[in-house]
């Protein structure tokens, strides 16, 4: 099942986004029936950090409660599923790029910005990114998909609230897109 | 009786969350999301790839999660549902809609990107460490607000006190509502015509899962979940604990643990109030059934070192109370063998019946263990040394 092509240098065929989601529905499901856990990333993302900041001062770590709780004394913040589950996540996206022939070096932007401007608001966007999935104790995959499909009230509020903020930040920020 | 709960700790547990994260990053890439121009294509009505897999995601796994509660194929309860934090919930989700539209990505999509070489994706998952770096510094300046209008675990059904069934029906229909809006706006704003979907007959394949879809939420309108001794009868797994004696706690254990610092002790007494004010062992609180079944949430939040024991004047309470904590998806749960009389037997065995009502202010209370004697027992609390309960990104 594919779509026409995206625009871009070479043409690319996606999964027609019914079926990416029903697999994805049913891989969420199945995370659930088999770990009670759903899907996740930004908890990961976010214990690399508490590990790096850990190899370069334990002392620190120690002593913020927020970073204890993960990575102080003698706990290790990389001995967790979700650092499993990003390793994953690399690899199969990694795999299913080479089958679809997609692997290749180059940024996505709008026309009318050039990569550097690309690149530099990637850093802040995904700077606001982390320091918000953080401020809601989860992001898109772990609040949005999996606390959505358990019916978490808290996750659909978010739902909802990322869904406004960023129609309305798109009307500011069409110039990097279109 | 699912869920399952395998962890980091053995094979078998590792590889399935390498492959589950796997198969997530394969969806996502197969999808496009690896490419942040169609990923932000939602926010100029472009391309609605992302509202379409993500609602479609959470409406199917929801409905699956619905029919196998119902079917007491899966205790709900034991499923990880995100706390709700109202206030910092709200705000982080705002957060992150600025941070998609500018960045392109989210941390999921981001490392999708990334794997498969797009600099835009790398350079994004850098922002993301550094911006999770700011906020574990600065959260302690924040720290009443970020723990602020704390509900615990609600979910949708319980919000808005209808059952889980009816809240995967109204899903389902916002779902297919959705769907049909959006590709009707997105025709209006950009006269794209999206590709004719394929057939099975006179119908579409979309046509066909939303009839599929409907049929398979309506019956939830109509059926209930399985309450918690129901739950029980189907977790057949745990009926040897019982069965077998394997989790009832000899005296002499149970006296032990009142002195290990190391363990968290919740001492539960199930008997009423007149025995409780006449005897009662050392740091034991009152409880009854009905409160332990009103009190999941409390119960469910205790530390990972938290041993409960159960404790009757025999074992009648005890024993349905285990029923129930167990179903309720509680663990660390033992009870006080042979109760009370047990351990009046061991500890002080000319203690009257009746008398003053002196609580917890008998010797027999708290023996001392070097008075007590040297008690050889089977140990049985095992201390489940799993990391902190978390799901998503917790």
């Amino acid at each position: 099942m594919t779509t026409a092509p995206a625009p871009g240098p070479a043409p690319t065929r996606f999964w027609n986004p019914y079926f990416g989601g029903a697999l994805l529905g049913l891989l969420l499901f199945f995370s659930f029936f088999m770990t009670s856990n759903g899907l996740g990333a930004s908890g990961a993302l976010n214990r690399v950090v508490v590990a790096t900041e850990g190899v370069i001062s334990q002392e620190h770590v120690d002593t913020t409660p927020y970073l204890a709780e993960m990575g102080g004394a003698d706990r290790n913040p990389l001995d967790h599923w979700m650092i499993l589950e990003i390793l994953g996540i690399i690899l199969g996206g990694l795999v299913s790029g080479l089958v679809h022939k997609r692997v290749r070096p180059e940024t996505f932007k709008g026309p009318r910005i050039s990569n550097a401007t690309r690149l530099a608001f990637a850093l802040l966007g995904g700077g606001i990114m982390g320091y918000g999935a953080r401020l809601a104790r989860g992001c898109t995959s772990g609040q949005g998909l999996s606390g959505g499909a358990a019916g978490s009230l808290g996750s659909w509020l978010f739902l909802a609230a990322m869904f406004a903020s960023a129609y309305f930040v798109a009307l500011f920020a069409r110039r990097l897109w279109r | 009786m699912a869920p399952f709960h395998f962890t980091t700790g053995d094979v078998s547990g590792v590889l399935l969350f390498i492959a589950i994260g796997f198969a997530f990053g394969y969806i996502l890439e197969s999808s496009g999301f690896g490419d942040s121009r169609k990923l932000t294509g939602q926010f100029y009505f472009t391309d609605l790839a992302v509202l379409k897999v993500m609602f479609s995601a959470v409406v199917l796994a929801m409905v699956l999660l619905v029919w196998t509660s119902t079917l007491g194929l899966l205790n709900f309860d034991d499923v990880w549902v995100n706390h709700t934090f109202l206030v910092p919930g709200i705000m982080g989700g705002a957060v992150m809609g600025v941070g998609f539209v500018v960045g392109g990505y989210c941390p999921g999509t981001s490392l999708v990107s990334m794997a498969t070489l797009k600099k835009d994706g790398a350079v994004f998952v850098l922002g993301a460490l550094l911006g999770m770096f700011v906020f574990g510094e600065t959260v302690d300046g924040i720290l009443p607000f970020f723990d602020s209008t704390e509900m615990g675990r609600v979910t949708l059904s319980d919000a808005l006190g209808i059952g889980p069934g009816v809240v995967a029906a109204l899903v389902a229909v916002m779902a297919i509502g959705l769907f049909v809006g959006a590709d009707a706006l997105q025709k209006k704003l950009h006269g794209t015509k999206v590709d004719p979907a394929p057939r099975v007959g006179r119908f579409t394949v979309p046509t066909l899962a939303a009839a599929g879809l409907v049929v398979a939420v309506v019956p939830l309108l109509f059926v209930s979940q399985p309450g918690y001794l129901e739950k029980w009868e189907l977790m057949t797994d745990k009926h040897a604990l019982l069965e077998e004696r394997q989790v009832h706690i000899d005296p002499g254990e149970l006296l032990e643990t009142l002195g290990d610092d190391a363990v968290r002790l919740e001492l539960l007494d199930l008997r009423p109030e007149p025995a409780f004010n006449r005897f009662h062992i050392h740091t034991a609180q009152r409880a009854n059934l009905e409160g332990l079944a009103q009190a999941r949430e409390r119960l469910l939040a205790l530390s990972s070192n938290t041993v409960i024991v159960l404790v009757d004047q025999g074992e009648e309470r005890s024993t349905e109370a285990f029923r129930l904590l167990s179903a309720m998806g509680v663990r660390n749960v033992y009870l006080l063998e042979g109760g009370v009389d047990h351990w009046l037997h061991v500890y002080a065995p000319n203690t009257p019946t009746t008398g003053p009502a002196l609580g917890d202010r008998w010797a027999a209370s708290r023996p001392d263990p070097h008075d007590a004697g040297h008690r050889e027992f089977e140990k049985k609390i095992k201390l489940a040394t799993k990391p902190k309960r978390s799901g998503g990104c917790g």
